[in-house]
């Protein structure tokens, strides 16, 4: 440590001008020279000159230089343990990562109360529409809330949450964390109620999991998270957002998820109910399930990136095989990305996956040269399709599909996609005859865990209704990402 | 203790000095027949010229180290057969009863003449005595001493003395007051043989004593004297002449002979299927550091046989031994001078077929000279200016974005070479050896040297490998499915320096050791990675660097009247380092859609590790015999240690960033990490190129200390010539400090600390049952602590096996009872057959499991103490000689084995066998001489049973190692007298080193057959 201090003190003499880095033997000089100009506040600005300290923080907040717009800047606390409101007149920033409630310490047997006597605090962090929230570029900056504690982010169509990095721009990636959310959900490392729950949390948050399958960790409506995704150690990237075991008593309606470097949300156990969601650019896998996952979500716009290493759909059950990942998807529209270096498959159906895929299209980029598999199921997810516990249901495949795979194929529709600027299909077959009755459908597949109450009954594949005059997602995402 | 009491004389100070060296005496048979001497048989050793056993039934051969064979004879009858092991330069003492009625029996005693003042104390006794005249009539108050040491006695009303003394040479100094005259003699004692020296002092004829040579021996009661038998623990010896014939290069491959005891990953002991922090290793009676950061354990890979005089395994805890040897203490005992000048040059070369002289993966930055003795001279360094760039690029804020770009940029390029894989010629192995040692007496003592040194470069493989892992579920197909193939240039350099000073009743030896073993890996992969299903071609380099260096002062004293009290010593001083620059990770994954392989930049990483363990010993102990009675003879020992150790670990991780959206060609078709990281493509911009990333973890560096200090009191009583209790209790305060800082979150320091005393009993109880049966009960208490990052709040990365691991702030120490019952028996010097039992239960075992956890989390451990576990087990030991017709010829075999049962009870109800037990460990050791020949064949079998590497996680089942028959062959001829060729087959079979979980294969590859050839020059 001692070394680095003196290390930065030879670089720190030599800052003028351009840079050079030259080592002869042992002997290394690097000289920096140019612009001194500098990021006071870390508010992302190369114009400088703008050094006033903002005025308005409140006194659990810690003030940092305005803007370049003029705006407050205030860092969060590194724990917030009462409940606070981030107001829209204000650009919050996160210096590092910010814990909001004490839940993911280690947990008894009895949800709310610690291993350690203490009490889980339960602090709701309200979130006004319209507000900016910005992590550090660089670091590993990231919001996490954890059991017990809710984040109340609802934003608006027309003013939408943001939280990006503290850079002028909207793109780029890895620039900063992410958004974490732990809840008492269920989890399949944890299959006995009468144990303590205590899964070790994505992205070093700690602990999470419970036995309350309808947990409650608040509300995300028209939020946006993008350029996040930083690589906090070797080769582990954290996801845009990540859902550790949180319950269907959760609201996630409007959100996207833009250029991520890790995956645009990943739900790691739990049973969150989800609509209207865009995955836009991200590096990684788009939607990303593991750890007996059982949500519903309904509305969905995939569209990889073109320089992705992932897929659309990375989905897995282990953890354990306690109980299976088998979320219902539906009216989702999967758009494989176009580049040489894509996998050449689109979903990836692995580790003993369950799901059903319903009123669905996947499909390729336009600019596409490749033709990839639809569908690659691993071995041992394999049993899961004659078990009817990974069914895909009125789907438009436009790719390569496996007639070997052994799904049902008589609600699986071969044909151009043929989507449109609003990302809706114009094939014949995206016109359904009735709408989906949820019920029925239970009665079909009884592994089903399609929540009649929570998914509409559409009567068109795909993520967008052909007939709409507008698409759900216009005028809220980020511009240009879709 | 002593098996027969000290019945009458008063014990002689015990000193330790040599007289000249008896270059042609080295052994000495005494031979009786029904308890008078055997005058006029024949005895012939190695089937060389016969020789006539004289009056006092002695007879005297020089000797050779090796193999001997003792043939005693009458009129062409052979009466008695005898083998045995001598190493070069020590003294044997063989006594033989012959019998009308039973059979032979006989005794052997090895020493070497420099030895310590309680290595002495604790030999065997003989006697001497005799009648001194002057001119024909018994000299009453004539002084008969011990040259050098305090033992005097003098004549009595008749001219009579006696003189009890260790095995060994001693020269008498007759003097008396009268007439100022003193005579001297050399006399040899031999163990449990009264030796009659009469002394004749002339009148004025000189000061010269004239000898006159013995009248008349008596045999003292049988004695089978041999450290095994008389150790109050449970001991398993590997003395330097089995060191010598087992012919393992290192320490850690010595011990596998022991029974109850395996080897993991060539280098950690497990006793009696515990490891790790069940077991204790200590260096000429002082405490070591390790190198692993994971471990306390000491690797044993870094001692060289050729330097070790003797090798105790410990199985029962006695209240000297340090408190955590619940599975046992294994003592490291390093050689010391020998009694007259001598030296010894070895060189062996190995060859393996199938690497040596192939073209192997290796090292960019390896360079032959530089790399030559193991010490990395820069080559591996942190770039030049990255450290500083990483280090400015903390405080970002300063900077404009450009500058960072620029940093980004600079540390980028400084960091893009000698990531390519190179091909070298793998060479043969060569080793070489050399050690002189020399003795110089002076009034009143001696001063003795030996030093050592050991060269060994050659390269080793893992072939044919394969890694696979597995899903959750039952489908049985891999998940990542890799196969891989793994070359090391292997460089081990060691040194030893002793000196030693033995003044009559102190002793002082000075021990400088330096080990250091350097690997040189290069580990190329190919397969199917699960997670992303692309084929994926991987490789890692590393350089590692482990060190062991110490400086011990160690000293013995005989003090006070009757040599009753004595006082050992040790000051020590010892650090273990760990030095790993630049392990490089490199991977490219072949994407399908063009089926070229790009160069994963992201996962690219260069880590720079160093870790340092500083450890000072010092320790005093005292035992006081007391004067024996009729019911028996008491010691009382006692003694204080106290150990501080620091370690100081660091690590920096580079690598870089960025690549993805830029849209910048990552297609490296020739697997060349030049092709991609090129200047053009580092921009110092993730969104245009690649840029330069600091990934040292916050965890990655830790600093942490502990003391031990402890007090021991030992009782220990033989009485009624059959019974031995010892008693005695440890008292052990511990404190252990470790400093990190979080993984996430602020980052900020995390302190974790143990602070707790401990007494730990000990009982132990020995019944002597006849002269060739004893049985040995020991019930103690021992410790178990956890380990410095075991019990720290952050979060770790082990390197080491690529798991999370997350530290347990509330660790408990662990308490242990440990049972011992023993049967011994005794046909001959080397024929034996022991069983024991041992039962162990453990109050609050830390254990290794799974962590629940979930992502980028996944494959996480942890530690717990456990409800409670229990260990039991039985081992059998057994050496039987084989009657061979043709004389000249000897064989032997020697079994040993053991069976071993455990469970460990987790919370939450589980429950497993413990990590790292065998089921059982069987060692089979065939050896045959041919005496005339001077030619030695060892064959030895090594197996041990399966046993857990790593708990399963998230319902998989575990990690097994599977059996693996370990079979080597070893040949040596000594050619002329000073000259031995010798030759081996190591791993004759090629057996297979398998992992398997669920019955399937986890790891498994394959190291070939190791051939060597080489030869041995004394001078």
């Amino acid at each position: 440590m001692t070394f680095k201090k003196l290390m930065l003190a030879s670089v720190m003499a030599a800052a003028f001008g351009g840079l050079y880095g030259c080592t002869e033997g042992d002997k290394t000089s690097v000289l920096i020279e140019g612009d001194t100009t500098t990021n006071n506040g870390g508010s992302g600005s190369d114009s400088g000159g703008t050094t006033t300290v903002s005025e308005n923080c409140p006194d659990w907040a810690s003030a940092k230089n305005k803007d370049a717009s003029g705006n407050d800047v205030c860092a969060l606390p590194s724990t917030i343990m009462e409940d606070r409101t981030l107001t829209r007149d204000i650009v919050w920033y996160l210096q590092d990562r910010v814990t909001v409630g004490n839940g993911n310490g280690e947990m008894s047997a009895t949800e709310g109360e610690l291993a350690n006597g203490g009490a889980v605090q339960n602090v709701t962090l309200t979130i006004e529409s319209g507000t900016q929230i910005k992590g550090k570029k660089g670091t590993f900056a990231n919001l996490l809330i954890t059991r017990g504690s809710k984040i109340t982010a609802v934003g608006t169509a027309a003013a939408p949450i943001v939280f990006s990095s503290d850079d002028d721009d909207y793109t780029g990636s890895g620039e900063w964390g992410g958004l974490i959310i732990g809840g008492y959900g269920r989890h399949n490392e944890c299959d006995d109620a009468a144990t303590a729950c205590n899964v070790d949390g994505e992205g070093e948050s700690g602990f999470a999991g419970g036995y309350s399958a309808d947990d409650n960790s608040g509300s995300l409506e028209y939020v946006i998270v993008t350029e996040g995704g930083y690589e906090f150690a070797p080769g582990d990237e954290i996801n845009g957002i990540s859902l550790v075991a949180v319950g269907s008593g959760t609201t996630m309606d409007h959100v996207q998820v833009n250029a991520n470097s890790d995956d645009g949300i990943e739900f790691f156990g739990g049973a969150i109910h989800a609509k209207h969601l865009v995955l836009t650019g991200n590096l990684d896998d788009s939607l990303d399930w593991d750890e007996g996952f059982q949500g519903n979500i309904q509305y969905v716009i995939v569209k990889q990136s073109a320089d992705t290493f992932g897929t659309t759909i990375e989905a897995d059950t282990f953890g354990t095989d306690a109980f299976l990942s088998k979320p219902v998807v539906a009216n989702a529209t999967f758009i494989g990305g176009a580049g040489a270096s894509d996998p050449n498959f689109i979903h990836n159906m692995k580790e003993g996956t369950g799901g059903f895929i319903v009123n669905s299209i996947l499909s390729v980029d336009s600019s596409s040269t490749t033709d990839p598999a639809c569908i690659r199921v691993s071995d041992d997810a394999k049993a899961n399709i004659s078990a009817q516990t990974l069914v895909y249901h009125n789907v438009i495949l436009d790719c390569s599909y496996d007639s070997t795979l052994g799904f049902d194929s008589s609600s699986l529709f071969m044909v151009s996609a043929d989507l449109n600027a609003s990302y809706a299909s114009g094939a014949a077959e995206a016109q359904l005859s009735s709408p989906i009755d949820w019920t029925a459908f239970n009665g079909t597949y009884p592994e089903s865990t399609a929540d009649a109450s929570f998914l509409d009954a559409t009567d068109y594949i795909g993520a967008v209704d052909p007939n709409a005059s507008s698409a759900w997602y216009s005028g809220w995402i980020l511009d240009g990402s879709l | 203790m002593r098996r027969f009491a000290v019945q009458h004389i008063a014990a002689a100070a015990l000193s330790c000095y040599a007289v000249a060296a008896h270059a042609d005496d080295e052994l000495v048979v005494y031979v009786f027949q029904d308890g008078a001497p055997a005058a006029g048989l024949t005895a012939a050793l190695d089937g060389g010229a016969p020789q006539i056993v004289g009056n006092d039934g002695s007879v005297v051969f020089d000797l050779g180290e090796g193999a001997h064979r003792l043939v005693l004879s009458r009129d062409d009858e052979t009466l008695h057969v005898l083998r045995f092991n001598a190493a070069s330069g020590q003294y044997v003492d063989v006594n033989v009863a012959l019998s009308a009625h039973g059979q032979p029996r006989d005794s052997i005693e090895r020493y070497f003449d420099a030895e310590s003042a309680v290595e002495r104390a604790e030999a065997p006794k003989g006697s001497v005595s005799g009648l001194v005249t002057q001119d024909g009539a018994p000299l009453a108050g004539a002084t008969v001493g011990v040259r050098g040491a305090a033992a005097a006695v003098q004549t009595d009303a008749s001219g009579r003395y006696a003189l009890r003394l260790p095995r060994g040479h001693y020269t008498l100094v007759i003097q008396h007051d009268g007439n100022g005259a003193a005579a001297t003699s050399d006399v040899r004692i031999v163990g449990n043989i009264d030796k009659h020296e009469n002394f004749a002092i002339g009148g004025s004829a000189g000061d010269d004593g004239i000898a006159e040579i013995v009248v008349s021996s008596s045999l003292q009661p049988r004695a089978f004297e041999e450290n095994e038998r008389f150790a109050t623990n449970v001991i398993d010896t590997l003395g330097i002449e089995e060191l010598a014939r087992y012919g393992d290069s290192e320490v850690s491959a010595s011990v596998l002979r022991v029974p109850s005891v395996t080897v993991q990953d060539d280098r950690y002991v497990f006793i009696r299927g515990l490891g790790g922090r069940y077991v204790t290793t200590t260096l000429n009676g002082a405490t070591l550091p390790s190198t692993d950061p994971s471990k306390r354990t000491v690797p044993l890979d870094l001692f060289p046989s050729n330097i070790v005089s003797q090798l105790d395994v410990r199985k029962t805890f006695i209240a000297s031994m340090p408190g955590e040897s619940t599975g046992g203490n294994l003592v490291i005992n390093t050689r010391s001078f020998p009694q007259a000048a001598a030296g010894k040059l070895s060189l062996t070369l190995g060859y393996i077929p199938g690497l040596t002289g192939d073209d192997v993966a290796s090292d960019p930055s390896r360079n032959f000279t530089s790399d030559l003795l193991g010490w990395d001279h820069g080559n591996r360094d942190v770039p030049g200016g990255v450290e500083g760039i990483a280090a400015a690029l903390e405080y970002s804020d300063e900077y404009s974005d450009n500058v960072q770009q620029e940093l980004r940029r600079v540390g980028g390029i400084l960091l893009k070479d000698h990531l390519d894989l190179d091909r070298t010629t793998a060479t043969p192995k060569l080793s070489f050896g050399a050690n002189y040692g020399d003795v110089y007496g002076f009034g009143g003592g001696e001063f003795g040297f030996f030093v050592a040194g050991n060269y060994k470069n050659g390269w080793s493989q893992r072939d044919k490998g394969v890694a696979r892992t597995y899903s959750a579920g039952g489908s049985g197909n891999a998940y990542d499915d890799f196969d891989f193939v793994e070359s090391s240039n292997d460089i081990d350099a060691s040194g030893l320096l002793s000196l030693g000073l033995n003044l009559g009743a102190n002793t002082f030896q000075a021990n400088t050791v330096v080990s250091r073993v350097t690997e040189n890996r290069v580990r190329v992969s190919q397969g199917l990675d699960g997670d992303s299903a692309f084929q994926s071609y991987r490789y890692t380099i590393d350089w590692i660097e482990r060190q062991f260096l110490s400086q011990q002062l160690l000293g013995e004293h005989v003090l006070g009247a009757g040599g009753r009290f004595t006082v050992n010593w040790q000051l020590t001083g010892s650090q273990a380092r760990r030095y790993a620059p630049d392990r490089r990770e490199v991977r490219f994954d072949l994407r399908e859609g063009d089926d070229v392989y790009n160069l994963q930049v992201p996962n690219l990483l260069r880590r720079y590790d160093d870790l340092t363990d500083n450890n000072v010993d010092g320790a005093l102990d005292f035992a006081y015999k007391f004067e024996p009675t009729d019911f028996g003879v008491a010691t009382l020992s006692f003694g204080a240690q106290a150990i501080h150790r620091k370690r100081d670990a660091d690590s920096q991780s580079y690598g870089y960033d960025g690549g993805l959206q830029s849209g910048v060609d990552d297609n490296a078709p020739n697997r060349l990490v030049s092709d991609v990281l090129t200047v053009d493509n580092i921009t110092g911009d993730p969104g245009t190129g690649f840029a330069f990333q600091d990934k040292t973890q916050p965890s990655d560096s830790y600093e942490a200390e502990l003391d031990l200090d402890s007090a021991w009191l030992s009782y220990d009583l033989m009485f009624l010539e059959r019974y031995q209790i010892v008693l005695g209790g440890r008292y052990e305060h511990y404190r252990q400090t470790t400093d990190t800082f979080q993984l996430a979150g602020d980052q900020s320091a995390v302190r974790s600390v143990i602070d707790e005393n401990t007494f730990l009993p000990t009982l132990s109880f020995n019944w002597f049952i006849d002269d060739v049966q004893q049985l040995r009960f020991a019930a103690t208490r021992t410790v178990s602590r956890p380990d410095f990052k075991e019990t720290s709040n952050a979060v770790f990365y082990d390197q080491e096996f690529n798991f999370r691991v997350r530290g347990n702030p509330n660790l408990k120490i662990s308490k242990v009872t440990n049972l011992d019952l023993r049967w011994e028996r005794y046909w001959s010097e080397n024929e034996s057959l022991s069983v024991a039992l041992f039962y162990k239960d453990f109050t609050d075992p830390i254990e290794r499991v799974v962590q629940a956890a979930s992502g980028t989390a996944g494959n996480s451990r942890t530690f717990q103490n456990a409800d409670s576990a229990y260990l039991y087990g039985v081992e059998v030991d057994t050496r039987r000689n084989l009657a061979f017709g043709d004389a000249g010829r000897n064989a032997f075999v020697a079994f040993n084995g053991s069976y071993i049962d455990s469970k460990v009870k987790l919370d939450g109800g589980d429950a497993r066998k413990l990590q790292g037990q065998p089921d059982y460990t069987v060692n089979l050791v065939l050896g045959y001489d041919d005496v005339p020949t001077a030619q030695q064949l060892t064959l030895l079998l090594n197996q041990n049973g399966k046993n857990i590497v790593d708990v399963g996680v998230s319902g998989r089942p575990d990690v097994i190692e599977e059996p693996r028959l370990k079979l080597d062959l070893n040949y040596k001829i000594n050619v002329v007298e000073n000259f031995a060729f010798k030759a081996k087959v190591g791993n004759l079979l090629n057996s297979k080193i398998e992992f398997t979980q669920g019955g399937k294969v986890f790891q498994r590859y394959e190291t070939g057959v190791e051939l060597e050839a080489g030869i041995d020059w004394k001078f």
